[in-house]
């Protein structure tokens, strides 16, 4: 089961992502936005995974919840401060990629949800069964996603 | 892979073609696990796919079907780093001729017929 993914977003953003929760039916996964050099430093054992995760470069962090096979990722943003020392890899883990079948794999796209984008579905989903009222009243046309 | 395995032969069901042809038998060779507990239970032998009977994965089904176990013990304390397997234990074991493994990158999966022979050779190894 691959412990370490690179995906990489719509604007080819790729991020690391380590697998922290494995259970039936879904994964979770925390994933970090990494440039290329430190991705190439990473895989050149350069510097160590906890430290990717530690000191992130663009200060954010999101977990991804994998069901089934690795193919679109949603991330979802978590805070820091919340992160559980439990999702954390240990100290010294340093990965020197030797060839495609050392262990990494690469997705295809992820997609970002914002904080706001998941309150905007938050509240879709409050209000759906007052537009499901609505869209069944003549002369209202309402979409329901 | 040797032609002598008959169907239910091994611990667990396997799809058509597993083990694979390059599969090998080994030849009382040490190898080293990570168990979640010591000493191991059966539980810690049993593949991916009998642990989660229903889930998708993202290789193939023999593989999943597969334990992992590693010749190198710097490579197996490795994954003591990783949050996934950080409160386990490496294991040391000797490899009972009926089983078959196969190499891939610095794991070699095993395939094996038996998980009582298996349990019988254990040996623990402190975390480095």
């Amino acid at each position: 089961m691959p412990q370490l993914l690179v995906a990489s977003d719509q604007f080819n953003t790729q991020y690391l992502c380590l697998l922290v929760e494995c259970s039936e039916p879904n994964d979770k996964f925390l994933c970090v936005p990494v440039t290329p050099i430190r991705l190439k430093d990473f895989f050149s054992a350069l510097v160590e995974l906890r430290e990717i995760y530690e000191n992130p470069e663009s200060d954010e962090l999101f977990y991804a919840d994998v069901v089934g096979e690795i193919t679109d990722i949603q991330l979802i943003p978590i805070a820091r401060e919340s992160l559980s020392d439990k999702w954390m890899p240990e100290p010294d883990f340093y990965f020197k990629k030797e060839n495609r079948h050392e262990g990494i794999i690469e997705s295809r796209t992820v997609y970002q949800l914002s904080k706001e984008q998941i309150q905007d579905l938050l509240d879709l989903l409050k209000y759906k069964p007052l537009l499901e009222i609505l869209s069944k009243q003549p002369g209202i046309d309402v979409k329901i996603a | 892979m040797t032609q002598k395995t008959k169907e239910g032969e091994w611990a667990e069901d396997l799809p058509h073609n597993c083990p694979p042809d390059a599969a090998i038998a080994p030849k009382s060779e040490t190898f080293y696990r990570l168990v979640k507990q010591f000493p191991p239970t059966e539980d810690d032998f049993y593949s991916h796919r009998k642990l989660y009977p229903r889930k998708r994965f993202n290789t193939n089904e023999c593989r999943i079907r597969s334990l992992s176990i590693f010749k190198s013990l710097d490579e197996c304390a490795k994954l003591l780093k990783l949050p996934l397997h950080k409160h386990k234990k490496i294991v040391q074991l000797i490899l009972p001729t009926e089983g078959l493994f196969y190499k891939r990158g610095t794991i070699r999966h095993i395939i094996h017929g038996g998980k009582k022979q298996l349990m019988t050779l254990f040996l623990i190894v402190r975390k480095l």
